[in-house]
């Protein structure tokens, strides 16, 4: 087989963020999931979560592919982190707007992964957004920098390619131009 | 939904409790020496009881016990559209075996951990007569595939 060059990125966020769907969205071939049925709270805002993976490939063109992970949110499902962690070109942190309470969700997917994701390119992606949410976007940016963590902050529909292209124009462009 | 919240199942079936500890009980205190270890769980990773070997975090273990199912059941389907029944780790120093409990549409979990001597064939059968008990606590009205 040959060895192309593989570009892994990785998918974190609260629970229903919208991780598995923006893989579902851009992956070239059938998505690998691992989801069951919700029996916990959950199930009010959807049936089925994630419990170890999501795994798509996405081609960059030249044979160059880029493999995208997602991660349950739950952090009982933190040492999930530490079976995709080598090597990883990219974080995308997605934040769930429509939710009660984006920036707790943000905080305890930050607590989850201290440690973790500081020295990888990082973006963060408000996603579900109705509305305007420069609020939220400033609050997002102030909370990522208490926690020492840099990088864009953007608003996406998780459903649309387009916006994952971006997400992933902006990942390379942190590695880049980052000094880590 | 954070994890700090309690585990509040919503709108499903539960197990008879007292005789899902008497079934952990006779399979890791009474039934079969070098099995350490028994941990009932939700299929989406929440403890629900266990016995045995003190854990520093059965939260943490139940987790992973779903994770492993969840894969196991992910990779059969991909050669076979076949579906996850049970999932077998063997170590060094021992096993473990994390089977689905056939009742409420697979809702739980029992993850059994022994020690190397364990042979396997003893341990299929303590931990698929556990389930069964498991499995019959729901009530026969509950009770799902074979
Ligand atoms: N309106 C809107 N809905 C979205 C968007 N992205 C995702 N969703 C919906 O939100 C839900 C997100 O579910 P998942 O993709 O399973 O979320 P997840 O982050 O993988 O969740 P866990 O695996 O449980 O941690 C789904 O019902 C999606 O259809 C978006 O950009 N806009
Ligand atoms: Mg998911």
């Amino acid at each position: 087989m040959d060895r192309k060059i593989t570009y892994k990125l990785v998918f974190i966020g609260a629970p229903g963020s919208g991780k598995s769907t923006c893989i579902g969205a851009v992956s070239d071939i059938p998505v690998v999931s691992t989801d069951v049925a919700c029996t916990d709270g959950l199930a009010s805002i959807k049936e089925t979560t994630t419990v170890a993976l999501d795994y798509g490939e996405m081609s960059l063109g030249d044979g160059e592919r880029l493999l995208l992970y997602g991660l349950p949110g739950q952090s009982r499902f933190t040492f999930m982190f530490d079976t995709v962690a080598e090597n990883l070109a990219g974080v995308v942190m997605l934040i769930d707007a429509s939710s009660a309470a984006p920036l707790e969700g943000l905080e305890e997917t930050l607590r989850t992964y201290a440690g973790r994701i500081g020295e990888t390119p990082f973006v963060a992606a408000i996603n579900k957004v109705q509305g305007n949410v420069d609020a939220l976007r400033e609050q997002v940016a102030e909370t990522l920098r208490r926690h020492g963590l840099v990088g864009p902050v953007i608003v996406v529909d998780a459903r649309r390619r387009e916006d994952m292209a971006l997400i992933f124009d902006l990942v390379f462009l942190c590695a880049e131009y980052s000094d880590v | 939904m954070s994890d700090r919240q309690k585990h509040i199942p919503v709108l499903l079936p539960t197990p008879d409790r007292r005789q899902c500890e008497m079934a952990l009980d006779e399979l890791v205190a009474r039934n079969v020496d070098g099995i350490s270890l028994a941990l009932l769980a939700y299929r989406d990773g929440h403890p629900y009881l266990f016995r045995g070997k003190e854990l520093q975090n059965a939260g943490k273990l139940a987790a992973m016990a779903s994770s492993m199912a969840a894969l196991s059941g992910t990779m059969l389907r991909e050669i076979d559209s076949d579906s996850g029944e049970m999932t077998l780790l063997q170590g060094k120093k021992g096993k473990i075996i994390i089977v689905q409990v056939p009742a409420a549409n697979n809702l739980m979990l029992l993850a059994v951990h022994t020690t190397e001597e364990v042979n396997l064939g003893l341990l299929l059968a303590h931990t698929k007569s556990c389930v069964t008990k498991v499995a019959a606590s729901f009530g026969a009205a509950q009770a799902g595939q074979p």
